[in-house]
């Protein structure tokens, strides 16, 4: 029997909703852009069966994937579990059989494999599109392989055993110039190990180059940046060990004493050149992007001074600091002529923003002008009435670093926004002409909205109403019908009778 | 006057739905093109591209005459159950909603 009667969320919003949709021709409200000729496609996770402790993370949460296809102002939207062995199993015993985040000691011993934790994952971190391929990742599992137009999960893909490693990151770069996927595992030989395994990989499926390299410490390389000579990998914060995840506990906990290393590693070389570079106690989560600028290198990513989630506990037992898990943009500067393990850090603006940023993705790894994130403006309304005691992150923003000013998009009084992404007009419009499109939770009308908005009018241009919330999400990409083979959506079959 | 309105009233009141019907048609006959022409147009925002602008009124009157819509006064238990847990605790369990 499944019973969600004590959480994590027993009613209301949050609580998991369990069945997978169709929807042909979306209600949609103003003019989706006839231009717009793709998917955006969506990965998160939703707890089908509870979680075996209360103290779960989240990220534990069963990965769902959706595609909201728009073609000719119009829009199909279908949605799916990924079919992982975690999710077969706990079906098939009708329970949840998987203990703590990334933690398989803490499984049932029917599915505790402590060589092969890849097999607990739940791939419900984010999409990725390349060679004509769609799949969801987490970064502890290779990528799970998914239809692009029914969202049938076809399984784990490996690049015809090509890619060695372990385990595949959720934040892999496509490098403009090259189309070269740049991809990695850290904790790459199994639990805890500090080997990270970098990949560079043709838009053919085939693996270029592999360079190996080990961590100052093991910790989570969630994201990474790239310029056109360099791989870029912060490490920060998080720690785990082999004694940690025996005693029980979840994978990391923040140590808010550890410092901050920035590895730099030449793209053409062997990893034997990796550099590390040394800084204060952080969190980069996420990352926006990285350019060369002669010796230097510049990296801009939504930095925290402390540990955003607070699920992942305290290391020394104490309390959560919700001030020190706010982010603000900063810039990074490495001087590569330099010996010194020091960089320069500069906080570009002081405002607290939600640390989900991104550009327009042509100028990945080049020099770039435009953020783009989202926010909770506090100038705006929140109807607390209608909307309950929630989270409001209310803004979209585009920041311009060349001359500091933010461009903002209010969504609602009664709504929170999940990630944006950047749609360039076309492929040869200038950086930052195009669209934003993200969803947004409407709590008042227990619903999911997808907003498209100009990117430089920050007006909205249309909005697509599912009648039903929507699983949350962690990432959401746009993948146009030149990324992926995408199809129009087929009428709905009907196979019964008819009156003649 | 009182009598001659009601009077006026009265045979407007008692005409048979026929007549009605064709009056209409002869008053329409008289309209100038143009006048029709501009009133189809006034449906071809139904075809015209519009700039979404959201306002919590998914069901809009073009018209004026459509029914009022009364924006939901939210979930109860939506806000019962965050009013159950912290702060913190709401972020813990539901970083990303």
């Amino acid at each position: 029997m499944v019973d969600f009667t004590n959480g994590p969320a027993p009613a209301g919003f949050m609580s998991p909703e369990r069945f997978e949709a169709d929807i042909f021709d979306c209600e949609v409200e103003g003019t989706i852009p006839r231009d717009l000729d793709g998917a955006f496609v969506r990965v998160g996770g939703e707890w089908f069966y509870p979680p075996s402790r209360p103290d779960d993370s989240p990220f534990s949460s069963d990965g769902f994937i959706s595609s909201f296809r728009i073609r000719n102002g119009l829009v199909d939207f279908k949605g799916r579990w990924v079919q992982t062995p975690r999710f077969r199993n706990n079906l098939a015993a009708r329970k949840q059989l998987y203990g703590v985040y990334r933690n398989p000691f803490t499984h049932d011993p029917s599915v505790r494999d402590l060589d092969k934790p890849y097999l607990a994952t739940v791939a419900n971190t984010s999409p990725l599109a390349f060679g004509g391929k769609l799949y969801a990742l987490k970064e502890d599992a290779h990528p799970y392989e998914v239809n692009p137009n029914t969202l049938e999960t076809l399984g784990p893909w490996d690049f015809n055993g090509q890619y060695k490693a372990q385990t595949f990151s959720a934040h892999p770069k496509i490098d403009p110039v090259s189309g070269d996927l740049i991809c990695y595992g850290y904790e790459a030989t199994g639990l805890s190990t500090d080997d990270l395994w970098i990949y560079t990989i043709s838009p053919d499926g085939n693996v270029k180059s592999e360079v190996r390299v080990k961590v100052p410490y093991v910790s989570t390389l969630h994201d990474m940046v790239l310029t056109q000579k360099y791989f870029i990998f912060p490490v920060y914060g998080y720690v785990t060990s082999m004694e940690r995840l025996r005693d029980g506990h979840l994978h990391w906990a923040f140590d808010k004493n550890a410092p901050t290393f920035w590895g730099i590693i030449r793209r053409d070389g062997d990893g034997s050149d990796a550099r590390w570079f040394r800084g204060p106690t952080s969190v980069v989560m996420h990352t926006i992007n990285a350019f060369d600028d002669g010796d230097k290198v510049i990296v801009d990513a939504p930095i925290s001074d402390g540990n955003p989630f607070p699920f992942f506990p305290q290391l020394d037992g104490s309390r959560w600091d919700p001030v020190a898990a706010q982010h603000t943009i900063r810039r990074l500067t490495f001087d590569m002529a330099s010996r010194s393990e020091a960089y320069d850090i500069q906080i570009l603006d002081p405002t607290n923003v939600v640390d989900l940023a991104r550009v327009d993705d042509r100028f990945t790894s080049l020099p770039y002008r435009y953020v783009y994130s989202s926010m909770s403006d506090p100038s705006q309304p929140f109807d607390r009435e209608r909307a309950g005691n929630n989270r409001a992150v209310n803004t979209y923003f585009r920041y311009d670093l060349q001359n500091g000013q933010w461009r903002k998009f209010f969504v609602g009084d009664v709504h929170s926004l999940q990630e944006v992404t950047f749609i360039p007009r076309s492929a040869n419009a200038p950086e930052g002409a195009g669209y934003l499109m993200g969803t947004a939770s409407n709590f008042a009308d227990m619903r999911t909205e997808l907003v498209i908005v100009d990117a430089e009018e920050m007006e909205e241009l249309a909005r697509v109403y599912l009648p039903f919330r929507h699983t949350p999400q962690v990432h959401a990409r746009w993948y146009s019908s030149t990324e992926l083979p995408l199809q129009d959506t087929p009428l709905p079959p009907y196979t019964g009778r008819s009156q003649t | 006057m009182d009598n001659t309105d009601n009077k006026d009233s009265g045979t407007l009141l008692t005409t048979d739905r026929r007549t009605f019907l064709g009056a209409v048609g002869v008053l329409a006959s008289n309209v100038p093109l143009p006048t029709l022409g501009s009133a189809k147009q006034d449906t071809d925002h139904w075809q015209q591209p519009r700039r979404c602008v959201f306002q919590q009124m998914p069901y809009v009157s073009f018209d004026g005459v459509g029914e009022s819509y009364d924006v939901p006064t939210g979930n109860q238990s939506t806000r019962e159950y965050l009013d159950s847990i912290s702060r913190e605790e709401y972020l813990r369990r539901h970083w990303f909603i």
